[in-house]
């Protein structure tokens, strides 16, 4: 071997080393500063009586967007699930995106629905809107249903940003199943926080086989398909463990796409949801924490630790692996599109951890431990690494995994452990054994293609068609499909 | 096998060392809280039946007509009560049938809290480190109306912990009831909408002698205090405070001048109504000021007076506010068409969209 490649090896091979130890210590402070703050958020959530809001003319009112495409299967359901939420000042804005399906002709006919002369403040440009409905029906006074051409979800969203009469925005996918006292816990952080809160993200989890009775959730099962449990698994550590800490550091990035509170005029300052990328939701949370550092506005954006919205995860690895090229498009396309934030101080935490953490452990990660794995097998089949020494790394590697999604399940199991049965946690522990073999790769597979993807200019979402709830006499239990 | 491999394994087996004690945790924990939720249940169902029998049954609730029933009852309970568990299950039981009830049963449960020592077990909270503790025993004695703890809750709302100050002081307004303003005199930290959202939850679930005047409140160095007061004042419709009110429209702080205006408004002072147009005049480019001025005089005007002030708004920067005065002209019956006619000239048709949609009654 010439000096050269020796060096060069030996370069990578540190590098890689180095990567691996800085990430691994990242992770576990996160889970060590997580657990610490969802302790004190429980003793904290026991003493709050969050009902209060309910009653309060101090209250901000919210106005809960729900962009809706093709969703004729469910969306009488869903809607009327979303009218029942527990909020004194709520309007539900349906935003029927040009949808091919009935969607609109059913809405129309399930709500008593007529066209109004609705004035339109224009605030951010979307495309056009071809009328807004009312119900006759006082029972429905606060919906209001707007149809518009097809502009994509982040259009129809700033569609209902535009015609929002309210303080705070919620927006939410119309199939998502949102707990009723979901918006209480939502608002109190804007309530309550010193420093002004621009937004707030709760848990998402997955309905996959739950129990599902006219839009509401009755009762929570653990997935019955494999890969949707390895969803279920990574979601709980993703939010218990990873966001929790976030919030703390005031770091947070992303809030999901699927259930978010906003503040409005910080929304429509900042421009609304960016159209031109597929990673909409973390667009508008950087765009709006841009806009107040460069103000030099204080500002918060809170997380709370509690399951507040399920929806429904691809059960399917083609599906699977066409949301997981989006969201590494969206996170390329969102940390490209706010590049001056790398490491400048002006933009605080955001700036100098958040950001490069992104940059560094979230979308180069999967580009990393893709080339790592080559260059592993490599240095073995060149004879330049022994077996046992590679057998002992992967090893190491494979624990650390286990451990971490371990320590999501305990921190699960000291906060709001929906799955009640200990065959459930067992069923979940074996998830947690299989997933660093069976589904990470396949995880990373879909990053790499998705950041080459991006490189040979896609962007489009993928379209996703569903089947809607499987109706079953009184109760339906969630199932999707392509 | 090398330093390396060997450190590397170890941690490997650490790591799952530490798993597996993960899921022995989670396991116990599962085994504990279903224990801890039978015993719960178990003590809950059965204070709550003795609670009942207490309530429900005439004989035995009252200590004068029949003193030996009512020692018996106490007796019982206190032996049920050996455990702080036991202790914190009644007080949120007590609690909670408090909140229902009112007169003489809410009397007679207090009662019981304090015959059993659990005022004593309430205030001993006051004094641990825990926050949450202090809280909780906060809390308690507000809801039981112990007055002889405020110089307690009083030394913790000079703390340090901002949770431990809001929740003494919302003990501090329940307790001291109309006099309750001395107590925070000089209080300059801030007021969260949080506190307001439950004080104004309490206060009007209490009898009008009880509220705090809040005109008092008005003169607070405290701007979080004033806007406060200024928003209960409107909520109680305190009629006295309308003269301190129309001062207030000329406070520096524009937030809290357009607050009073729009008080004034929902109280019905058209008596001030020339005085709110002048605060308007004064701030036009403000966009939340301009609202609150315009829907106060919405209330209050009358439409010759300020037609002009209202018809300048529907060229304002803000869309809100052109919509919200045109919708109080409308309020007001100012014909708004002639308007329109004469703004059109020069504008889109935004006038008009905006005229339809204010016209439209499944839209008010």
């Amino acid at each position: 071997m010439t000096n050269v490649a020796f060096y060069f090896q030996s370069g990578l091979s540190i590098m890689f080393t180095v990567y691996a130890a800085v990430i691994l210590i990242a992770y576990l402070s996160l889970a060590i500063i997580s657990l610490y703050e969802m302790k004190r958020y429980l003793t904290n959530a026991k003493i709050t009586d969050f009902k209060s809001i309910l009653t309060s003319p101090f209250a901000p009112g919210i106005s809960l967007i729900a962009p809706a495409y093709n969703e004729g299967l469910s969306v009488i359901d869903n809607v009327k699930s979303l009218l029942s939420i527990m909020y004194s000042d709520l309007e539900v804005l349906i935003i029927n995106d040009g949808s091919k399906d009935n969607s609109m002709d059913k809405l129309i006919e399930a709500f008593s629905l007529v066209k109004v002369p609705f004035h339109i403040r224009h605030l951010i440009r979307t495309k056009p809107v071809k009328g807004v409905y009312k119900s006759k029906n006082r029972a429905f006074k606060n919906l209001i249903v707007v149809d518009k051409e097809n502009g994509g979800k982040a259009d129809a969203l700033n569609v209902g940003i535009n015609i929002s009469s309210k303080e705070l925005v919620a927006c939410i996918d119309v199939d998502c199943i949102i707990e009723r006292d979901a918006l209480l816990k939502m608002v109190h952080p804007f309530l309550n926080s010193p420093v002004p809160v621009i937004a707030t993200g709760g848990v998402v989890r997955i309905a996959n086989s739950c129990v599902i009775e006219d839009g509401r959730l009755i009762s929570v099962r653990l997935p019955e398909k494999q890969i949707v449990r390895f969803q279920t698994l990574e979601y709980i550590r993703a939010f218990l463990i990873g966001r929790m800490a976030w919030s703390k550091m005031n770091g947070l990035m992303l809030i999901s796409g699927a259930f978010g509170l906003f503040r409005k005029d910080i929304a429509q300052k900042a421009g609304g949801y960016s159209t031109h990328t597929v990673g909409e939701d973390m667009e508008l949370v950087m765009r709006m924490r841009a806009y107040m550092y460069k103000n030099k506005l204080p500002h918060k954006v809170v997380y709370v630790p509690e399951p507040l919205c399920w929806t429904e995860a691809p059960s399917d690895y083609k599906i699977l692996s066409r949301q997981r090229n989006r969201w590494t498009r969206g996170t390329l396309e969102t940390l490209h599109a706010h590049r001056k934030m790398f490491f400048n101080p002006a933009y605080g935490v955001v700036g100098m951890i958040s950001y490069p953490f992104w940059f560094f452990f979230e979308w180069l990660a999967p580009l990393v431990e893709f080339s790592g794995l080559g260059f592993m097998i490599y240095q073995v089949l060149s004879g330049n690494v022994n077996l046992f020494f590679c057998f002992a790394l992967l090893l190491a590697v494979y624990t650390f995994s286990f451990f971490i999604s371990m320590t999501a399940l305990l921190a699960e199991e000291f906060s709001y452990s929906p799955y009640k049965r200990k065959r459930d946690v067992m069923k979940l522990v074996w998830t947690a054994l299989l997933e660093p073999v069976l589904f990470h790769p396949r995880g990373v597979w879909s990053a790499v293609q998705g950041n080459f993807d991006l490189l040979k200019g896609k962007k489009s979402w993928g379209e996703m068609t569903r089947q809607g709830f499987a109706q079953s006499p009184g109760k339906i239990t969630l199932t999707a499909s392509v | 096998m090398s330093i390396t491999e060997a450190i590397i394994l170890y941690c490997a087996l650490a790591l799952i060392a530490t798993s597996g004690l993960f899921l022995v945790t989670i396991l116990l924990s599962r085994l504990q809280k279903t224990a801890e939720a039978r015993e719960y249940e178990n003590v809950k169902d059965s204070f709550q039946k003795r609670l009942n029998s207490f309530l429900i049954v005439g004989d035995v609730n009252d200590e004068k007509v029949n003193p030996f029933s009512w020692r018996y009852f106490l007796e019982d309970f206190r032996q049920q009560l050996s455990r702080n568990f036991q202790k914190q299950l009644l007080i949120d039981l007590l609690m909670s049938n408090k909140q229902n009830l009112s007169g003489y049963s809410g009397d007679r449960i207090r009662k019981v809290y304090i015959r059993l020592q659990l005022k004593a077990f309430s205030r001993s909270k006051l004094t641990k480190r825990n926050a949450y503790k202090k809280i909780s025993g906060l809390k308690e004695l507000a809801e039981m109306g112990c007055e002889d703890a405020l110089p307690e809750i009083h030394r913790l709302f000079r703390g340090r912990n901002p949770m431990v100050r809001a929740e003494s002081f919302i003990a501090m307004v329940r307790l001291g009831g109309a006099g309750s303003l001395d107590l925070v005199r000089g209080y300059n930290r801030p007021v969260p909408l949080w506190i307001q959202v439950r004080m104004q939850k309490h206060l009007s679930t209490v009898s009008r002698d009880r509220v705090p005047k809040f005109q008092y409140w008005l003169s607070s160095s405290n701007a979080d205090l004033k806007k406060f007061a200024i928003k209960m004042t409107c909520h109680f419709k305190q009629l006295e405070s309308l003269p301190r009110l129309a001062i207030m429209l000329r406070d520096k702080d524009v937030e809290i001048a357009g607050l009073a205006a729009w008080a004034l408004g929902e109280m019905g002072a058209g008596q001030h109504a020339f005085a709110i147009e002048k605060l308007g005049k004064l701030h036009m480019l403000d966009e939340r000021l301009s609202l609150s001025v315009i829907q106060a005089l919405g209330h209050l005007g009358k439409p010759l007076d300020h037609k002009l002030y209202l018809s300048w708004h529907m060229i304002h920067g803000s869309a809100q506010v052109r919509m919200e005065s045109m919708r109080n002209m409308h309020k007001l019956k100012i014909n708004c068409r002639d308007l329109l006619i004469d703004f059109n000239l020069n504008n889109d048709h935004e006038f008009e969209s905006i005229y339809s949609h204010i016209m439209e009654p499944l839209l008010k």
